[in-house]
């Protein structure tokens, strides 16, 4: 699917994979939200990411024998860091993340079973202690998950397509967790407007996920 | 925010500060004077005027921005920093490599050895403050616990690096591998950190950065391959081969031996006799025989018989001899008994065609100088089974692997030597 958009700011020319609620603009970084009859401004203007990263909007890879796209980038930063999440399509329908954190790769999604949310966000909703977290076991469908990293952070930069955003500059916190064979999850809890969700997946090699279409980096060519 | 700089100006002296990890790095320490610098959203902040060891840091072995292919992957250089163990004072260098698509990774510089070093993303089983963890079904045993902190550091880096930060470690090894465990004492929110290192040799270095005249390792690193061991490992299947061939061959020999007695004869040699050839009997050997088995007995008493046999075909194109000295002594020493040799002796020569054979006989004794005869009873065996030649053949086929089993024990003691952990420390 590809729909053809005219940014109600600078009238560029957007090509969007589906009608997701919000979206920034490529060329005037306006972050655009869908309303009833397509898209209007917010008037919030996203910042531009600059960074080491390899991958782009259109990026593809392969993930457990699925064909994936990169359609959207979140840029966050914390005390002692940066790190992305990149919103991508699966060609079985779903929708999921590219974590990229000084290297390390993981693709998470959503989980489907509602018993598997409420296990992860009931489970560490003390999290404004985070020191007592840190360590604790976490049992998620059976897999025992153990919290290794609490930190606070913030949305800085949005490029193309995200399925929901919180204003820029709003702190959360993101709690991680790890699982004894490369599992990966994480929760998050978003104070304004209230909000908690939880990614379950797993890390990933670079040379695992098979890209393509990543993006130049000067000075280091591909071989 | 990190901006599109290639290179920023340092507060302090004014240098430039290359930016190789652009909005991933977070801490810059500058190769010229040695502050480090705190890249934050706003902006920059000199954080620390450290007075670092400036000599030291214009003398690294592989300097920043050095670029290298280990294991498949070209990686450049572009943090060092230099860690000392709190207590025992010793010291070694960490170089930070990143490649923008594989990440980062850590070649370690220590006592003259290198390893290779990448943050896990699972955790080991077993307690970090265990003696053992479990990793990909590979047992790593604790060699080492203490308190590093931070002595030198220059470049950049994903994380802060603050100058004399602490952190305790752990060291666990199953060579070439190693896991190190860390918690930083600085911060409260992570949790232990693992990363596995795999030993590299120098000359692999060396050839990937292209640099030269690093000094030799001196001693053995904690992960660094046994090579004694791999040979072993790696000649077992040969050795253990060979051996079920000789037992094979041997059981082989035994089962078809047919221990076919053809001869006994009594004979008493005269000291007329002394030193000279006597016939003693004549014998058919009706099929090639692989050897064949000579045994003497005599009644000797405090005494000896020295017999040598000669065995020659009629028509003379084949022969074999065997000599043999008979010896028994007896008595009592200060009330022991003692004794000493035997009143047999057996020998074997090898094979012999199916012929007729004379058998000779030339005896020395003792009793010949007090003028008494000497009884030999001879008896002759076709192909007995020969256990000598097997047993030499294993000791050989066993003999370097022992060699090599010994050194490579020496080299783990060796290995050892440096930690509180020592399994070769006797309590």
């Amino acid at each position: 699917m590809a729909i053809s958009l005219s940014c109600p700011s600078c009238g560029g020319e957007l090509n969007l994979h589906s009608y997701t609620p919000y979206v920034a603009c490529t060329y005037c970084r306006h972050i655009l939200v869908k309303v009833d009859e397509g898209y209007r401004d917010t008037n919030v203007v996203s910042e531009i990411a600059e960074d080491m990263s390899p991958f782009q909007i259109g990026s593809e890879g392969w993930f457990e024998g699925i064909h994936f796209g990169l359609i959207g980038r979140l840029r966050l930063a914390w005390e002692h860091g940066f790190w992305n999440e990149w919103y991508a399509y699966f060609d079985d329908g779903r929708f999921g993340w590219l974590a990229e954190a000084q290297g390390t790769l993981a693709i998470l999604f959503e989980p489907k079973n509602p018993q598997v949310y409420r296990t992860i966000l009931e489970d560490l909703q003390d999290h404004d202690q985070s020191f007592l977290l840190l360590g604790r076991e976490v049992e998620i469908s059976s897999v025992p998950f153990v919290v290794s990293d609490i930190k606070k952070a913030e949305s800085i930069v949005v490029e193309g397509e995200m399925p929901r955003m919180s204003p820029l500059g709003t702190f959360f916190t993101a709690i991680d967790m790890m699982g004894p064979s490369g599992e990966i999850a994480t929760a998050e809890f978003i104070p304004q407007p209230p909000a908690r969700r939880a990614f379950v997946g797993r890390y990933v090699g670079f040379t695992d996920l098979r890209l393509s279409n990543l993006r130049e980096l000067q000075g280091w060519p591909r071989r | 925010m990190a901006t599109s700089l290639k290179s920023i100006p340092c507060e302090s002296c004014g240098a430039p500060i290359a930016v190789r990890a652009k909005g991933i790095s977070i801490t810059f320490a500058c190769e010229s004077c040695g502050n480090i610098i705190d890249s934050t959203r706003d902006g920059f902040k000199v954080l620390t005027r450290a007075h670092q060891q400036m000599e030291l840091i214009g003398s690294l072995a592989i300097p920043l921005g050095s670029r290298g292919v280990l294991f498949d992957v070209e990686w450049e250089v572009i943090g060092f920093v230099r860690r000392q163990d709190v207590k025992w004072l010793f010291t070694w260098d960490e170089y930070l490599l990143f490649n923008p698509y594989h990440g980062f990774r850590f070649l370690i510089y220590s006592d003259a050895h290198f390893s290779f070093a990448e943050l896990l993303t699972r955790r080991p089983s077993g307690s970090p403050h265990g003696h053992a963890l479990g990793f990909e079904g590979e047992g790593y045993t604790l060699f080492h616990r203490g308190v590093s902190q931070v002595k030198a550091v220059v470049g950049e880096f994903y994380w802060r690096v603050r100058f004399n930060d602490k952190c305790d470690f752990a060291d666990f090894i199953s060579p070439p591998y190693g896991i190190t465990m860390e918690v930083s004492e600085a911060t409260f929110d992570a949790e232990a950190t693992f990363s596995l290192s795999r030993y590299v040799s120098r000359e692999v270095v060396q050839a990937a950065f292209g640099i030269s005249s690093l000094s030799k390792p001196f001693k053995v690193s904690p992960i660094q391959p046994n090579h004694y061991r791999e040979a072993l490992a790696s000649g077992r299947g040969t050795v253990i081969l060979s051996c079920i061939v000789l037992i094979l061959a041997q059981f082989y020999f035994v089962s078809t031996s047919e221990r076919q007695s053809i001869l006994q004869v009594t004979r008493t040699f005269t000291r007329m006799e002394a030193g000279t050839e006597q016939l003693i009997a004549e014998i058919e050997i009706s099929e090639r025989a692989r050897n064949i088995e000579i045994r003497s007995d005599s009644p000797v008493n405090n005494s000896w018989v020295e017999v040598a046999y000669e065995l020659e075909s009629e028509d003379g194109s084949e022969s074999g001899w065997a000599t043999q000295a008979i010896e028994y002594y007896y008595g009592s020493t200060g009330g022991e008994s003692w004794s000493e040799g035997s009143t047999s002796e057996v020998s074997t020569i090898g094979g012999l065609g199916a012929k007729r054979y004379k058998v000779f006989a030339t005896v020395e004794a003792e009793s010949f100088s007090r003028d008494q005869p000497s009884t030999v009873v001879t008896r002759i065996r076709l192909d007995v089974p020969i256990w000598s030649n097997f047993f030499l053949a294993i000791a050989a086929l066993l003999m370097v692997p022992c060699f090599v089993l010994l050194r490579g024990h020496a080299f783990e003691r060796k290995r050892w030597e440096e930690s509180d952990y020592s399994p070769y420390d006797s309590a």
